[in-house]
C-alpha cells in the first residue's frame, strides 16, 4: 500500500525467524514484502484496500488461532510469530489453487490476459504438475457490459477487485457481487449499470482475463507489445499511463506504476481515446496549395516554399504582418519552438493561443489575487475543508480528479459542496447539493459573496445559497473549483472575477482553475500570448526581456501584439502560422476570422487531422499526435509530465517542434535543436516566472443570467462531457461509438413534448438551427438541454459562436426516428 | 586478414622458389568450406594456415537471442555429421544450469545414450568414408553410406527427423522415448552392422597404409598443448575420454574400453575410431537392455516448471475421453511463451561427441534466454594441429591430415 517508514507508533514481529519493524497498523502481508519475502496472492492490488478473498497468502501467526490466517488483512502486531512458507502451508495453498482451477476453462491461448496474468505465474510459480480433481469447466456466455467492457464469468477468480476499485477508488459502485459461494459472479450493482463512467478500471485491476476491454480484445498478445509511460493528453489532470503498441500501431493503455498525479488510476479518456492516433484520416503528408488543391510535396520543397513566402512577406509588410497561433494541446517543446520561430527569428510579437477559457480566466485570477494563487498541488484541493464545484460537472471534465475527490469526501477529509449544472456523479458524495441554471454561475458566486443580485435566476434556492457561505465562513481552507471548458467561453472574466469575489469576500477561499486542455497551463508558461515572454513574464520586463533576447541572440520587439480578435479585424495579417488549432472552426466572429484568412497571403497549418482551418490554408504540415513526441506537459498544478513516443510517426510527418525549428534554419537562423530534450533545456534555462502581487481588489462582475423566454423556452448546456473531450478524440471509433450526437434532455421536458429515445429533434435559436436525435437523460433538469461541444455532426458552436453556451432555444419534433 | 599480394605471391627463399597455393574453400577433399593457405616449394609443404569462417552463421548468438528449448535446435547445425551428440551436450548443460540433473530417470539416461552411440556410428561413418575417398579408396565411401543411411532410418523413427534430428529435451525425452519395435530395430542394426567391409579394404590395404603411416605426427605432449580431444588425442597415446573420466548420463553403468593409439599418425586415429566403431556397438547394445529392463518407467521429470506437458493434457484427447487439465494448460502456456528459467549463475558440461569434447558454457541471468552461450567445438580446437602436422609433408598428404582430424566446418565455423 505505503511506503513503510518508521513512525512513532511501531510494532516489532518476527517473520520466518527475521525480527522486523513496521508502523502500526501494516498488514503482515507489507511487512513481509519490505523484507523480500514473497507471499503469493491473487486479490490484493496496490491501490485497493485488502479483502482477504483468495486466501492464498495464508500464514500460520503465533499467538494466534489454530488455524491459517490471510496475512493481506491481519495487521501486524507486536511480538507475532509468522511463519509464511511451512509445509502444511503450501500443501493448503496449493488445494486452493487447485480448486481455482478446477473450474477455469483453458482459454490460455486466446485469453487477452495470457503471459500478464496472475492466475498463470502464480500455478506456475508454486509449480503445481497435475491436480487430483476432475475438470468441471463452467460455459457461461461472455456478457457485453457496455461499449467498452465485458465479462467472461468463467474465467472469473472472485477477488473482487473489479467491485472494489469501482467503489473504491472510481466512487461509481457499478459493480457488486450477486449469489453466493459458488454460485456467485460479478453482476451490476442493483442494476446500476447505466452509472458505469466506462473508466475500465474493472479492466486494468482484473488479475485473470474475466473482464476485458472490448477495443482490445484480440489485438495483441501481451509479450508483442512495446510499452511507454507517457502522459494522457485529454485533460489537464495529466494522467501518467503506460501505453502499449505494436507495430507502430497504439494498442490500449494501462496505468502502472502508481505514481502522481493519478495514482493509479484513469478514466476511459485514459484508457480507450487512444485510437484516434492509428486514424486513417490522419494528415501524413506536407501539403502546398496549387491551383486551388492541396497537393502533396516533399518536405525539403514545403520548407523552403514556406520559409521564402514567410522571408518576402515579413520583408514587405514587416514583421508586424505575421501571427501565429500555439495550442494547449502541444507540448512545451513545441510551443517553445514556434515562440522561438517568431520572436526569435521573425521579429513578430503577434503570438496567441487557440480559443480556450483558461488564459483570461487566468489573468483575473492573477491580477486579483496574485501567482500565488494559480500554482496549487492536488492535494490543496484533496485536502481542503470545502470544495465548491461550480458550472461543468468535474467528474465528466477531470474524471479522475473527481474521483479522488470522491474518495477524499467519503474518507471526511473534505466537504463536497457541488452547484454543478447538471446532475454529476459527485453529487452522492455531497453535503450540499445545488443545480444551477446554465449562464447564471457567476450569479450564484456573488450571491454566495453576500453581493446585491437577483439570486433567483440561479435557481439555486436562497437556503442552500445561505448553507454554503455558511460552511465557507466556517472553515479557513476553502477552494472553489471550475473548468474553464467550452461553457464558459465569452464570460471567462466575469466567472472568474465573481471567484476571486468571493474568495476576497470570505478571506479563505482559493479559486483554482482546471484548464479544459492538457498544456494550457505549459502553453501560458512558454509566453503563448502578444505580451507575455516565457517564464511567464510581461513583455514589458526588461530584464526578462534581455535575458530572452540574449539566449536567442536576438532584440526581442519591444510593442506587445494586438489581441488576436483586433488583428483579425485590423486587416493587416499577411501571414499566419497555426500549429496543432482550428481558429477558423473555433472562432468567437467565424465570419471575420474566415476573411481575415482569406485574405492573408499565407496561412501555414500545422495539425494531425483536417479541420476547417486547413481548408484555407495554403500549406499544411503534418504534425504529430502525442503518442508519436516526445516533450513535457503541465498538468492543472503546474507539474511537467514527461511524454514519451510510444509509437513512430505516422507517413512523412514529423515532430511538431521540429518544423518551425527547421524552417528557422531555412530561414538562416539553426538553433542546433536535435531532441526535444534541447528545447526543454533551453526553455528551463530562460524562463523565470515572475512573481506577481494581487490588486485585492473587487473585480465588476456583469450578472446579467440570460433567462429563457416564450419562444425559447430551454437554456442550452455545452459543457465537455467524459467523452467530448476535443476533435482529435472523436476520430476514434470506440470514442466516436461512445458518444453518439444525441440532445440530451430531462426526462419531464421529453413527457411533455412527448419525446422518446432516438426521436429526432430540432433545435436552435432564432437564427440557426441543427438536427440531431434526442435522448432522456437523468441528469439534466428540467428546462435545460444538453448538446456536447465538439461534436462534427451538430456543433453546438454554430448556434451562437461568440458564447456558446447558456443560449436560449427551442425544440421542436421533427418526426422520424433513429 | 591476408594481403592480396601474400597469398598470390611466388617468392624465393633461399635456393628454391616458393609458391603460395590456396585450397578451399571450395575444395572437395577440405570437408566443407575450408580454406588453407599452403606455401609450397615444389611438393613439399613449407608452412600452411587455415583460413576459417566461411560458414559462420552466428549460432552462439541465435542461441542467445531465443529460449533454452529453441536453442537446442542450433546445435543440429553445428556438427551436422552426429546431430544427436549436440542436442545430448547442450541439453545436459542446460539441465545441470536448472539443477535437475539429478532428477533425470534412468530409462532416459540410457535411451540417450542408446542415440548418442547410434549418432557417434552415424558421425564416424562419414568421417571413414570421406577420409578414404581423400585418399582414393573409392569404394568404402558406398559402404559407410549403406550402413548410415541404416541409422538415418532409426533416426527417424525415433524422433521424426533424419538429419537435424532435435532429438532431446531438457528434463526427459520428451515423446522421443522409444517408439514400439523401436528397441528392436536398434538390435537388429547392431546385430547386422559389420566393420569387415571397411577392415577388409583399409586396414591391411598396402596403398591405405603408405599413406597413413607416418603422416601428420603429433606427439602426446604437443596433442596435450594443443588441448586435442577426441581420436586425435588418444590416437597420440592419451587415454583420455570423458565417457569415462568424467562421466555423463550413465556411461559409467556399461563396460566398454578406450582405443588408444600409440605414433600419433593419421594411421593411429584411423586405428582408433575403427575400434571406437567396435565398442559404441557394445555400449548400444548394453543400454538398450537396461531399457528393456526399465521399460514402463516414465522418461519425463514431473517438474511443471520444464517439462512440456503431453498435448493430450492440455487440450483433451477424445479417443481416450481425457477432459483438457489447466494446470498443464498453464504450464504449457508458460513454457512456449516464457520457457524455463534458470536461476542466475554459469554452468559448463563437456560431453564427448564423435570429434572430440563438445563443450557448453551458459551463463543464466534468471531470464527465459542464456545471457551468454559459448560451444567449446572439438572440430575448431582439433584443426589448430594441423599446422604442426603438415609441416614438411607432401601436398598430397594434406588432405589425409585433414581428413585424419575429422573436422565439420559447421562445428569449427559455428
Amino acid at each position: 500500500m505505503e511506503d513503510i517508514r518508521i513512525t512513532e507508533a511501531t510494532v516489532t514481529l518476527t517473520i520466518d525467524d527475521t525480527e522486523v519493524t513496521v508502523p502500526k497498523g501494516t498488514s503482515v502481508l507489507d511487512a513481509a514484502k519490505a523484507m523480500g519475502i514473497e507471499i503469493p496472492t491473487l486479490c490484493t492490488h496496490e491501490i485497493l484496500e485488502p479483502i482477504g478473498a483468495c486466501r492464498m497468502c495464508i500464514v500460520e501467526i503465533q499467538p494466534g488461532p489454530p488455524r491459517p490466517s490471510a496475512s493481506c488483512t491481519t495487521p501486524a502486531g507486536d511480538g507475532m510469530v509468522v511463519k509464511t512458507n511451512s509445509d502444511s502451508l503450501r500443501q493448503a495453498r496449493q488445494q486452493t489453487m487447485e480448486l481455482l482451477l478446477q473450474h477455469h476453462p483453458l482459454d490460455c491461448p486466446y485469453c487477452d490476459q495470457s503471459g500478464t496474468c496472475d492466475l498463470q505465474d502464480t500455478t506456475f510459480e508454486m509449480n503445481i504438475w497435475k491436480s487430483p480433481y476432475e475438470t468441471v469447466a463452467k460455459a457461461h456466455p461472455e456478457e457485453i457490459l457496455n461499449e467498452v467492457i465485458m465479462i467472461n464469468h468463467n474465467r472469473c477468480i472472485l477477488c473482487y477487485a473489479c467491485v472494489r476499485v469501482c467503489d473504491e477508488q472510481m466512487g461509481v459502485h457499478a459493480l457488486d457481487v450477486v449469489q453466493r459461494g459458488e454460485a456467485s459472479f460479478i453482476a451490476s450493482a442493483q442494476h446500476k449499470f447505466m452509472d458505469c463512467e466506462k473508466c475500465g478500471m474493472c479492466i486494468e485491476v482484473c488479475p485473470v482475463g474475466a473482464v476485458l476491454s472490448r477495443p482490445f480484445k484480440h489485438e495483441a498478445r501481451a509479450w508483442q507489445t512495446v510499452q511507454m509511460e507517457t502522459t494522457c493528453p485529454h485533460c489537464s489532470v495529466g494522467c501518467k499511463v503506460q501505453l502499449e503498441s505494436r507495430k507502430g500501431r497504439v494498442l490500449r493503455a494501462r496505468v502502472r506504476p502508481v505514481q502522481e498525479p493519478n495514482r493509479g488510476i484513469a478514466c476511459g479518456k485514459g484508457f480507450f481515446g487512444w485510437e484516434f492516433v492509428n486514424s486513417p484520416d490522419r494528415i501524413t503528408e506536407p501539403m502546398i496549395r496549387r491551383e486551388g488543391e492541396l497537393t502533396p510535396v516533399s518536405w525539403a520543397e514545403a520548407l523552403k516554399y514556406t520559409a521564402g513566402r514567410l522571408r518576402t512577406i515579413v520583408d514587405e509588410h514587416g514583421p508586424a504582418s505575421v501571427a501565429a497561433i500555439g495550442s494547449g494541446e502541444l507540448t512545451v517543446e513545441d510551443n517553445y519552438s514556434l515562440q522561438r520561430l517568431v520572436r526569435g527569428v521573425l521579429g513578430s510579437n503577434n503570438i496567441y493561443l487557440g480559443r480556450n477559457g483558461y488564459e483570461q480566466a487566468a489573468r483575473v485570477v492573477l491580477h486579483t489575487l496574485g501567482s500565488r494563487a494559480l500554482t496549487h498541488e492536488q492535494d490543496d484541493i484533496l485536502n481542503a475543508g470545502a470544495v465548491l464545484v461550480i458550472g461543468a460537472d468535474i467528474n465528466g471534465t477531470h474524471n479522475v480528479l473527481a474521483a479522488h475527490l470522491k474518495a477524499s469526501a467519503r474518507a471526511d477529509k473534505t466537504r463536497l459542496l457541488i452547484a454543478t449544472r447538471m446532475g454529476s456523479g459527485l453529487d452522492p458524495f455531497a453535503e450540499v447539493k445545488a443545480r444551477v441554471r446554465p449562464g447564471a454561475e457567476a450569479t450564484l458566486l456573488a450571491a454566495i459573496a453576500g453581493d446585491d443580485v437577483d439570486a433567483s435566476a440561479t435557481g439555486v434556492e436562497a437556503e442552500t445559497i445561505e448553507r454554503i457561505r455558511e460552511i465557507l465562513d466556517e472553515l479557513d481552507d476553502s477552494v472553489i473549483v471550475w473548468d474553464t471548458g467550452i461553457w464558459t467561453y465569452g464570460r471567462e472574466r466575469e466567472i472568474a472575477g465573481a471567484a476571486a469575489n468571493l474568495a476576497l469576500a470570505t478571506g479563505t477561499t482559493t479559486p483554482i482553475l482546471l484548464p479544459e486542455k492538457a498544456n494550457l497551463v505549459g502553453a501560458m508558461s512558454v509566453g503563448m500570448a502578444p505580451d507575455l515572454l516565457p517564464g511567464p513574464t510581461r513583455i514589458e520586463d526588461d530584464g526578462a526581456k534581455a535575458r530572452v533576447g540574449s539566449a536567442w541572440g536576438v532584440e526581442i520587439a519591444a510593442e506587445p501584439g494586438p489581441e488576436l480578435a483586433d488583428l483579425l479585424a485590423g486587416g493587416k495579417l499577411k501571414a499566419l502560422y497555426v500549429m496543432g488549432d482550428d481558429p477558423v472552426g473555433t472562432a468567437a466572429d467565424p465570419a471575420a476570422t474566415r476573411a481575415a484568412l482569406e485574405a492573408a497571403e499565407l496561412v501555414i497549418v500545422q495539425d494531425i487531422f483536417p479541420s476547417a482551418t486547413t481548408e484555407l490554408a495554403d500549406v499544411v504540415l503534418p504534425g504529430t499526435s502525442v503518442a508519436e513526441k516526445d516533450g513535457h506537459f503541465y498538468n492543472f498544478e503546474g507539474r511537467g509530465m514527461e511524454i514519451k513516443a510510444a509509437a513512430p510517426p505516422v507517413g512523412e510527418s514529423r515532430q511538431d517542434w521540429e518544423i518551425p525549428a527547421r524552417l528557422a534554419a531555412e530561414l538562416g537562423s539553426d538553433y542546433g535543436f536535435r531532441k526535444a530534450d534541447d528545447l526543454w533545456n533551453e526553455f528551463n534555462e530562460i524562463a523565470v516566472a515572475a512573481e506577481l502581487e494581487g490588486s485585492k481588489e473587487r473585480q465588476t462582475v456583469a450578472s446579467a443570467a440570460p433567462a429563457a423566454n416564450g419562444d425559447h423556452p430551454y437554456l442550452l448546456a455545452t459543457e465537455t462531457d467524459l467523452f467530448t473531450a476535443g476533435g482529435a478524440l472523436r476520430q476514434g471509433k470506440t470514442m466516436a461509438d461512445l458518444y453518439p450526437a444525441v440532445l440530451r434532455i430531462s426526462a419531464g421536458d421529453a413527457e411533455r413534448l412527448e419525446l422518446k429515445d432516438g426521436d429526432r429533434v430540432e433545435v436552435g435559436t432564432g437564427e440557426s438551427k441543427l438536427e440531431l436525435p434526442a435522448q432522456v437523460s437523468a441528469a439534466v433538469p428540467d428546462g435545460v438541454v444538453y448538446l456536447p461541444d465538439y461534436l462534427a455532426e451538430a456543433p453546438a458552436r454554430d448556434l451562437r459562436p461568440e458564447r456558446p453556451d447558456a443560449v436560449p432555444v427551442f425544440i421542436k419534433p421533427v418526426g422520424g426516428s433513429d | 586478414m591476408w594481403s592480396e599480394a601474400e597469398i598470390t605471391e611466388t617468392d624465393t627463399v633461399g635456393d628454391e622458389r616458393e609458391m603460395v597455393l590456396n585450397i578451399g574453400p571450395q575444395h572437395p577433399s577440405t570437408h566443407g568450406v575450408l580454406r588453407v593457405i599452403a606455401r609450397i616449394s615444389g611438393e613439399n609443404i613449407r608452412t600452411a594456415t587455415c583460413d576459417v569462417g566461411y560458414l559462420h552463421r552466428g549460432i552462439e548468438k541465435l542461441i542467445e537471442n531465443r529460449l533454452y528449448y529453441q536453442g537446442m535446435t542450433f546445435t543440429d547445425r553445428t556438427d551436422y555429421t552426429a546431430a544427436p551428440a549436440g542436442n545430448l551436450g547442450y541439453i545436459l548443460a542446460v539441465e545441470k544450469l536448472l539443477g535437475i540433473e539429478e532428477e533425470i530417470p534412468d530409462r532416459t539416461h540410457y535411451l540417450r545414450m542408446v542415440v548418442m552411440e547410434l549418432a557417434r556410428i552415424y558421425g564416424h561413418l562419414v568421417w571413414i568414408g570421406t577420409h578414404a575417398l581423400d585418399i582414393g579408396a573409392m569404394s568404402v565411401f558406398l559402404y559407410a553410406f549403406r550402413e548410415r543411411e541404416k541409422i538415418s532410418g532409426l533416426f527417424e523413427e525415433g524422433c521424426g527427423a533424419r538429419l537435424t534430428t532435435s532429438y532431446m529435451r531438457v528434463g526427459g525425452t520428451g515423446r522421443h522415448d522409444d517408439p514400439p519395435g523401436w528397441l528392436d530395430h536398434v538390435i537388429e542394426f547392431t546385430e547386422n552392422f559389420t566393420l569387415d567391409d571397411f577392415d577388409t579394404l583399409l586396414t591391411d590395404n598396402e596403398i591405405f597404409r603408405a599413406r597413413t603411416i607416418g603422416v601428420g605426427r603429433i606427439s602426446a605432449e604437443d596433442a596435450i598443448s594443443f588441448g586435442l580431444t577426441g581420436a586425435c588425442l588418444r590416437g597420440s597415446g592419451v587415454a583420455w575420454d570423458l565417457r569415462k573420466s568424467r562421466p555423463y548420463c550413465r556411461y559409467d553403468e556399461v563396460d566398454f574400453e578406450i582405443p588408444v593409439g600409440e605414433d600419433g599418425d593419421v594411421y593411429s586415429r584411423f586405428m582408433v575410431r575403427l575400434n571406437e566403431l567396435y565398442q559404441a556397438i557394445g555400449i548400444i547394445r548394453q543400454s538398450v537392455e537396461k531399457a528393456y529392463e526399465l521399460r514402463g518407467e516414465p522418461t519425463d521429470i514431473e517438474n511443471a516448471q520444464v517439462t512440456m506437458p503431453q498435448i493430450e493434457r492440455v487440450t483433451g484427447w477424445e479417443p481416450t475421453g481425457e477432459t483438457g487439465d489447466m494446470e498443464a494448460m498453464i504450464a504449457h502456456f508458460k513454457l512456449v511463451i516464457e520457457g524455463y528459467s534458470p536461476p542466475p549463475g554459469d554452468t559448463y558440461l563437456g560431453t564427448e561427441s564423435p570429434k572430440g569434447e563438445l563443450g557448453f558454457y551458459f551463463v543464466s541471468d534468471g531470464s527465459g534466454t542464456p545471457y551468454r552461450c559459448h560451444i567449446r567445438a572439438p572440430s575448431f580446437v582439433n584443426l589448430s594441429s594441423l599446422e604442426q602436422m603438415v609441416e614438411g609433408v607432401l601436398l598430397a598428404d594434406l588432405v589425409a591430415c585433414i581428413g585424419s582430424i575429422d573436422i565439420v566446418l559447421g562445428e569449427v565455423d559455428r
